[in-house]
């Protein structure tokens, strides 16, 4: 196929339509009459054509000036002014009889007055009168007058006079109207000049309609080439949320090496948050400013309640000293806005009878008594795994870590030691950014105390992890607001755009 | 986490050696501790909570200089006899029961080791003496104290001194009202009847703890070279710790201790009481949590480098002394994790141990990621908002009654009050944050809502729901009615709608959806003037289902 025959193949339909028509020169009001396109479908022909190399298209503009509603009424009317003479045509009338015979509004006469008196065409004495050169104008057409019907005019085409006049009676509302037009002026290439002379062939087939199909001219057709390089129209559909996928990646991961997901309850009882854990009831942590306290108390199991305080003031039977003060049962039915999921973990451990060998995991909701801002939210989510078995050690814990790292695609961590109360070994597990080139702080793991695992009669090792959701998913989604990636407030453009994580 | 301000200069000085940045920086990192930040002479560090003993540049160099070998072991700090004596009265013991105390002599302070006293003093009040509450300190200097010292309680009204930094006499109430430091801790004092003093034998106040020394009796200078020293509070055993902690700094800073006798009615004792600790610990222990087997000479070592005195019992056990300024060893797991720190935590091998266990996850999880592959089938944006939100924003722009809810206490954020009972509010807030994004906007949610549920042990119950709304330039009961449609047919249940009427939306243009004659949820064109209500100019249709009464989970 020869590169002419390829591009007539290429044509589209509005394009074919025009093509045998263009001359140099040739305007699209002339395209119009002779094909019978619409402005729009001729424009958009020539750009395209004009895309292809076949015409240079130059786009120039022209203004036309054409009566405005008040000038379309005045040039039927007669204009203010010589209404106003007209009716002193005959004799000298008060100004207040000049306004009633030419009924002028307020406006119209103040403009009269100025006007004429600066021609020189009216006198006052006790009656306004004519002058000889107001009688002469009565007999002549107005300039304006003549302006306006020789309407509409191209600006380009306006003497110097015209010219002050059209600014003039721009001055007056709305007397005349400017508008831009767009002007096309076609020259056609050397290729154009080849393609107009060339016949079209007429078996295009275009859209595959059921109708081409039915019929089978397509078989004897030709297929109408399109041009798939240039951009398509964007668009945008249904879609999860980058928090949701990102969640859906880490469940998978911890489903993939054997945990079991978690549920529990948003509101909490300070005896799951804190005390079945072995957190003292003085610890700093509990303070009102981390902890949403709700104006309501709850209740807790007896029994385990009794182990716990035993726990807490003397360690129990597991060689601890205990925090040597009376454990309050008030201050454990405290009811709040859990703070973290490890209050769902210990809920397992006292209501699901948990045997070793267990493994289990948690992506829940957790709330801190925070202001909202960049960097900081009230609510957020918490991803907690821990395994219960024989023979579990810090190692172990650093082991599965590392797995469950890689599988985030991070294969460099560093471990600190740090205190928790309810951990001990504990740490933080740092990886590298090699984005950032940065170690980031994200886990935070440890072993659990004999003194919290002690009331519910676990004598196994439980080592745990946990981390932030929304502080990953800042990174993993290059967000700097953490609202961005959570929340009321997110932008529906990012969550229909939001470029999938690597 | 607690900022500590420590002196480059001075901590060389303890130490004997120079230290540079990068260097302390990797040493505190090993210990479980971060250089913040550096300041020309003035280096911040994070310690953690449990070490209050860490709070000056002496505690932190002290355990470096073990950590490095340079004085390894047990820190051994001797307490000289002494006449000096506390008399407490019983009437404290509503008010502020105890006080430990301690004298320190020959102190020879600059304006340096000044300051760094003071500041230890503020960052142990504001940390571990939780405010002041739980234990004040108080320095004195001692040549203005005539001995013996009464510990006390009395109408405030009866007390007039001049409180440290002021230049007039005040009663003790007012100074609740008139001194800066008084009225910060007014509250630790104002509801009693009587205030607790410490008074010396000339009947001159010392102080009011745990608010305000006395000008003449309780202000320290460099010209000071030996001190009074005072924990009162609530806490006998923290007060030991803290006055421990105080004291061994002191004696790092080259002054003497001479005990106090406290006398409790018939009952006397002396502090400070700087006896170590002993703990009795298996040695399995450290296999059994580390994963590494040590040798008794290698646990000697890591243990010393952690400032431990040791000695072996038999082959099982060994004893370990613990310092008697550490108040955060009250388990063998908590010298395990000392060995740990030692040894180097990034020095163990990784290990892991295959725990057989299958993985799965929840019936309300299933649920979840199945309606969100059908909506996002449907053209249908997942959104994942806030459940703390307004009565504001889920009943009076709803236009509902306000309902049973979980509200919330004293917040930080003033623009929330509650805990949501409903989700469809929170989308039209969603709605209402993206009006100038593009239409047709179609948000879903598959998430927790709070009930309140008497039966509950939290009074309290998740339920989880299935929200949507569409909004449009045109768009009716129908479209939103045939996405309910499309989720239930998916799972063949068998509903019917039947009219209702709910605020919230046009009558007439309101369903509710039952399933097994229950009531699951309801499906309609929202009201104009909710709309008007939201500042929303598009119409919306929307619904919410209670997928617990759906599927009984």
């Amino acid at each position: 196929m020869g590169d002419h025959d390829k591009l007539i193949a290429t044509l589209h339909p509005l394009e074919r339509q025009v093509l045998p028509f263009l001359t140099d020169g040739i305007t699209v009001e002339e395209l119009k009459t002779k094909t019978g396109m619409q402005d729009v479908e001729i424009i958009r022909a020539l750009q395209w054509l004009s895309n292809k190399q076949v015409l240079t298209l130059e786009k120039t503009s022209r203004f036309l000036i054409s009566l405005g509603s008040n000038g379309n009424f005045y040039l039927s009317q007669g204009l203010p002014e010589r209404r106003f003479l007209d009716a002193l045509a005959e004799s000298p009338l008060s100004l207040h009889m000049v306004r009633e015979k030419a009924s002028l509004n307020g406006d119209e006469l103040n403009v009269c007055v100025g006007k004429l008196k600066k021609m020189g065409a009216i006198l006052f004495g006790q009656e306004l009168s004519l002058t000889p050169k107001g009688r002469q104008l009565l007999q002549s057409t107005f300039p304006e007058e003549h302006f306006l019907g020789s309407l509409p005019r191209d600006t380009a085409t306006l003497s110097p006079e015209e010219t002050q006049l059209y600014q003039d009676l721009k001055e007056r509302r709305d007397f005349i109207q400017t508008k831009e037009e767009k002007i096309f002026t076609v020259t056609l290439t050397d290729l154009g000049r080849t393609l107009t002379t060339v016949e079209l062939p007429t078996d295009f087939v275009d859209a595959i309609t059921p109708d081409v199909l039915r019929t089978g001219v397509w078989k004897t057709g030709t297929f109408r080439r399109y041009d798939t390089e240039i951009n398509v129209p964007k668009i945008t559909g249904g879609r999860v949320h980058p928090l949701s996928l990102l969640i859906k990646q880490i469940r998978r991961i911890f489903m993939d090496m054997g945990f079991q997901e978690m549920e529990g309850p948003w509101v909490e009882s300070a005896f799951w948050c804190m005390d079945s854990m072995w957190i003292p009831q003085d610890h700093p942590s509990r303070e009102t400013q981390d902890t949403f306290y709700l104006p309501y108390q709850g209740s807790f199991p007896e029994a385990l309640a009794k182990k716990v305080a035993v726990s807490h003031e003397t360690g129990g039977q597991t060689g601890s000293k205990g925090y040597k003060y009376t454990w309050n049962p008030q201050i454990a039915k405290q009811l709040l806005l859990r703070t973290h999921t490890t209050a769902t973990t210990f809920r397992y451990f006292g209501e699901k009878n948990i045997q070793a060998p267990a493994k289990y995991f948690y992506v829940g909701r957790i709330f801190r008594n925070e202001a909202l801002d960049a960097t900081h939210l009230n609510e957020f989510h918490q991803v907690e795994g821990f395994i219960m078995d024989d023979g579990l050690t810090l190692r172990d814990l650093m082991g599965y870590i590392k797995t469950f790292y890689a599988r985030l695609g991070v294969t460099k961590i560093k471990f600190k030691p740090t205190y928790n109360p309810y951990t001990e070994p504990s740490m933080e597990c740092y990886g590298y950014n090699e984005h950032l080139g940065t170690w980031i702080e994200l886990i935070n793991c440890g072993v659990f105390r004999p003194e919290a695992l002690e009331p519910f009669g676990i004598t196994k090792p439980v080592i745990a992890w946990g981390f932030g959701l929304e502080r990953l998913a800042m990174m993993v989604y290059g967000q700097k607001d953490i609202r961005q990636v959570f929340g009321t407030l997110t932008d529906l453009d990012f969550l229909r755009s939001y470029s999938l994580p690597k | 986490m607690v900022k500590v301000d420590i002196s480059h200069r001075m901590l060389e000085q303890f130490l004997g050696k120079r230290i540079t940045r990068d260097e302390l920086e990797e040493l505190l990192f090993t210990l479980g501790y971060e250089l913040e930040n550096v300041e020309g002479d003035m280096w911040t560090i994070d310690i953690t909570a449990d070490r209050p003993d860490l709070v000056s540049t002496a505690g932190i160099a002290r355990l470096l200089k073990s950590y490095l070998g340079l004085a390894s072991g047990l820190p051994n700090y001797t307490v000289k006899k002494s006449d000096y004596r506390v008399v407490i009265n019983p009437n404290v013991k509503h008010v502020r029961p105890y006080t430990v105390a301690a004298v320190v002599k020959g102190l020879q302070l600059t304006d340096e080791s000044l300051k760094e006293i003071i500041r230890i003093q503020e960052k142990l009040h504001a940390t571990f003496g939780r405010q002041r509450k739980k234990v004040a300190i108080g320095i004195y200097p001692l040549d203005k104290i005539t001995w013996p010292i009464a510990y006390f309680a009395e109408d405030p009204k009866k007390i007039h001194f001049i409180p440290l930094d002021f230049d007039r006499s005040l009663r003790a109430d007012e100074i609740l009202e008139q001194h800066p430091t008084g009225i910060s801790y007014k509250h630790l004092l104002a509801d009693m009847q009587q205030y607790p003093f410490f008074m010396d034998a000339r009947r001159q106040i010392l102080s009011m703890p745990p608010i305000i020394n006395a000008q003449q009796l309780g202000k320290v200078t460099t010209q000071t070279q030996d001190v009074f020293i005072e924990c009162s509070g609530h806490d006998f055993h923290a007060q030991n710790i803290i006055l421990n902690i105080l004291v061994a700094l002191l004696a790092d800073m080259g002054g003497s201790i001479h005990a106090v006798t406290l006398e409790y009615g018939p009952k006397s004792l002396l502090t400070p009481h700087l006896v170590a600790e002993k703990m009795a610990v298996p040695l399995s222990l450290f296999e059994k949590v580390i994963g590494v087997t040590f040798t008794h000479d290698q646990l000697q070592t890591l243990l010393k480098k952690m400032q431990y005195g040791v000695e072996k019992i038999d082959d099982q056990h060994i004893h370990v002394f613990i310092p008697s300024f550490r108040s955060d060893i009250w388990h063998p797991v908590d010298v395990v994790d000392d060995v740990a720190r030692a040894y180097g935590v990034n020095n163990l091998p990784f290990s892991q141990k295959p725990v057989a266990t299958t993985g799965g996850t929840t019936k309300r999880v299933q649920v979840e990621e199945q309606i969100t592959d059908l909506l996002t089938g449907l053209g249908f944006l997942q959104t994942f908002t806030f459940a703390l939100t307004t009565r504001e924003d889920q009943f009076t722009k709803m236009q509902l009654p306000q309902q049973e809810h979980i509200s919330l206490g004293k917040t930080a954020d003033a623009s929330v009050n509650m805990v949501r009972c409903w989700l469809l509010p929170e989308l039209m807030k969603s709605l209402y944050t993206n009006k100038s994004r593009p239409y047709p906007q179609k948000l879903f949610e598959v998430s927790f809502v709070v009930e309140a549920d008497e039966q509950a042990d939290v009074r309290s119950k998740n339920v989880l729901k299935f929200t949507g709304v569409l909004c449009d330039e045109k768009i009716s009961f129908t479209d939103a009615r045939q996405v309910v449609e499309y989720v239930l047919d998916r799972y063949g249940l068998n509903y019917t709608w039947q009219e209702t009427e709910h605020a919230s939306f046009i009558p007439g243009r309101v369903a509710k959806l039952v399933v097994d004659s229950k009531e699951i949820g309801f499906c309609g064109e929202l009201h104009p003037q909710v709309l008007e209500n939201w500042g929303l100019q598009l119409p919306i249709v929307g619904f919410e289902i209670d997928l617990e009464k759906l599927f009984n989970f």
